[in-house]
């Protein structure tokens, strides 16, 4: 809902650009606020004008007709006259109401609808739907029209004559009836939006026993349209003919606001009837999906089973799993384009046996001869590690001290039983860092490896 | 008798439109009446390709919802089975497309109706373990993401396949071709025979392989 809030005076908008006009009306603070109850008395009061009971009423009918139409929107609601008053007073202050002021004398309690609340009343209930007959009617009026415009602007006379006989008629007479089919166009928008909302809401309820009724419906509404559709075709096609020719008239007569005028005419006479070709093509569409929709789901399943079934094969889906089966493409082959190369020589060296064994190389260890080192220190009984190596490695040149060692542990090993110490830190031994460990002095021959 | 404008199978090979069908069938394509003239395009000529697909041991298939495809039956080529995701956002779409309310629309809606639809169906707990490879992230939120992408891309695939066509604002229009979704639902009272006529048909197969996803 838009809100209306202040009682400003909007200065005339006539002429003025799309940037002043807002910029004018936001500065006015303009808004409107019209709840159900409050639109359904206005239309009260409206149905009571059109029925011939004048065009005002005095307050009492008023708070009457706010009775009947409460009883009817909010029966549950406290207070009705309060709310009367109140509603009376927000209406009036929103220029939808106003009081009647008769010869300088304001009379009490006569009120009336304004031109805003008429024209929005209008809009809602406006019965003027989009029928071949409405559509002929509005077209024809305006083909008269246009014909005489035309005629007295072939006539053509002084600026007084342009101005009353061409350019006035086209302005509003002309304008108004374009709008007038438009706005009727519009109308069928949302008839077209209702007839798909009934026929999902048939379908939702009935299912396939809706079918009859909604195919009665879909024919009829087509058949309509089709009608509406030829009619506005034939009809655009002569009001944008005549407009022209007005507009060529005006050229040559130099009048070049009547031109003008008469161009942004044909413009919105084309913009209607491509606005009737879309809603026809639309309908169409819509037409043939619920054709095919009742005869392919609806028909094929009138139990309704199905959606059930589907909605647990979902479910189960994981537990269950299945596939469609579908070609798959080729992978795609990135094939290359052919390239010169290089011409190598071929090999022409006589084959032969070139690898050479590894040979076997032992690290220097200075002529220290380790088993016999190694059984000295055993002798005693038991040898430590540190002092084997104490003893041997400081006659071992430094390059070949870490492979000594390594032999020097295989030997007392060999030579000895190998107990570890308690504490396995790391001791230092003439340069490098080892774990301490003991050797007993074997009471059997060692046992026979190969160096 | 059926009037045709094709009289051999020559004046389809040479027809402009034969390479494109031709390829995108055996690219797994959906063809429905919104293709007009590629749909107009196999229905002249369906009575000489049926017998040329034969030789690729293919069936093609008019469905009584009017799209054609190609069913593979042997192994001259390639074949795929729908993976986990695509599987089940076409199940999904198949059952939006049966409700009542999708006429007001045409089958167009917005494409977060298919996730909201199936997490409503599943649970938003189970739909990670439906749709992504294993391991499944502990995250929730990172979980979530990946469900979106695998979803998103599922539609992507499926759109290629001529189920569902992917339109501008974060829409989709679903295609007639989806309710081969709903086959197995719709083709026997229980859902098992169903399936078992589908498999019998060369259309579906059971039990996923690794990987799917």
């Amino acid at each position: 809902m838009v809100e209306t809030r202040s009682l400003s005076r909007v200065p005339p908008m006539n002429g003025s650009s799309v940037a002043e006009v807002v910029a004018r009306l936001h500065r006015g603070g303009l808004h409107l606020e019209i709840g159900t109850t409050d639109l359904c008395f206005l239309a009260a009061i409206h149905v009571r004008n059109r029925d011939g009971e004048g065009s005002s009423l005095d307050e009492a009918s008023l708070r009457d007709l706010y009775a009947f139409v409460s009883e009817v929107t909010e029966p549950a609601a406290p207070n009705v006259q309060k709310r009367a008053t109140h509603a009376l007073e927000r209406l009036r202050d929103q220029r939808l109401l106003a009081r009647v002021d008769g010869a300088g004398i304001v009379r009490a309690g006569d009120w009336t609808l304004t031109r805003l609340s008429t024209g929005i009343l209008d809009y809602y209930l406006e019965e003027g739907a989009l029928t071949r007959q409405s559509l002929l009617v509005l077209c024809s009026t305006l083909r008269a029209t246009l014909h005489q415009v035309l005629l007295d602007a072939t006539t053509g006379g002084d600026d007084r004559w342009w101005d009353e006989r061409v350019l006035s008629p086209l302005r509003v007479t002309v304008s108004d009836l374009i709008r007038g089919i438009d706005r009727r166009q519009q109308g069928l928008d949302e008839q077209q939006d209702e007839v798909r909302a009934r026929v999902a809401g048939l379908l939702e309820k009935h299912w396939s026993d809706a079918l009859e009724s909604c195919e009665a419906l879909l024919d009829e509404t087509a058949r309509t349209l089709r009608e509406l559709g030829e009619v506005l075709l034939v009809e655009t096609g002569a009001i944008v003919d005549l407009v022209e020719q007005i507009g060529a008239v005006s050229s040559k007569a130099d009048r070049h606001v009547v031109e003008a005028t008469a161009h942004g005419l044909a413009g919105e006479t084309l913009r209607v009837g491509a606005w009737g070709s879309d809603r026809m093509d639309a309908w169409d569409a819509y037409f043939g999906f619920i054709q095919r929709y009742l005869r392919t789901v609806v028909r094929l399943d009138a139990g309704r089973a199905t959606s059930e079934r589907l909605r647990e094969a979902i479910r189960s889906w994981g537990s269950n799993p299945w596939g469609i089966r579908v070609p798959e493409p080729p992978p795609l082959r990135a094939l290359r384009d052919p390239e010169a190369r290089l011409f190598l020589k071929p090999v022409v060296r006589p084959r032969a046996a070139r690898d050479r064994p590894p040979r076997q190389e032992s690290p220097p260890v200075g002529g220290v001869d380790i088993a016999a080192e190694v059984a000295s220190l055993l002798a005693s009984g038991e040898a430590r590690l540190v002092d084997a190596l104490a003893t041997i490695l400081p006659q071992v040149p430094p390059g070949g001290r870490y492979g000594t060692t390594g032999e020097v542990v295989e030997e007392l090993a060999l030579a000895g039983i190998v107990r570890r110490p308690r504490d396995e830190a790391w001791v230092a031994a003439e340069g490098l860092e080892v774990q301490d460990l003991v050797a007993v002095r074997r009471l059997r021959p060692r046992p026979e490896t190969s160096r | 008798m059926t009037r045709t404008r094709f009289q051999s199978m020559e004046e389809i090979v040479a027809d402009d439109l034969f390479p494109r069908v031709d390829l995108a069938l055996r690219a797994g394509r959906h063809f429905d009446l919104a293709d007009v003239e590629e749909w107009s395009f196999l229905t002249d000529a369906a009575p000489f390709l049926e017998g040329f697909y034969a030789r690729y041991h293919c069936r093609l298939v008019q469905s009584p919802d009017s799209y054609w495809y190609l069913v593979p039956e042997g192994d001259l080529l390639p074949v795929r089975r729908l993976r986990a995701a695509e599987m089940v956002v076409g199940q999904t779409m198949a059952l939006l497309l049966l409700d009542p309310a999708i006429t007001e629309t045409r089958g167009i809606l917005p494409r977060t109706r298919v996730l909201e639809t199936l997490a409503g169906i599943v649970g938003q707990d189970e739909l990670p373990r439906l749709v992504l490879d294993r391991p499944l992230p502990r995250d929730i939120a990172v979980a979530a993401e990946r469900v979106r992408e695998r979803i998103a891309g599922a539609l992507r695939s499926l759109s290629e396949l001529g189920f569902v066509q992917l339109l501008p604002g974060e829409l989709l229009l679903i295609r007639p071709a989806t309710l081969r979704f709903a086959d197995a639902a719709r083709l026997a009272p229980s859902l098992e025979e169903g399936l078992r006529i589908l498999v019998a048909r060369g259309s579906i197969d059971l039990a996923s392989e690794s990987g799917d996803g």
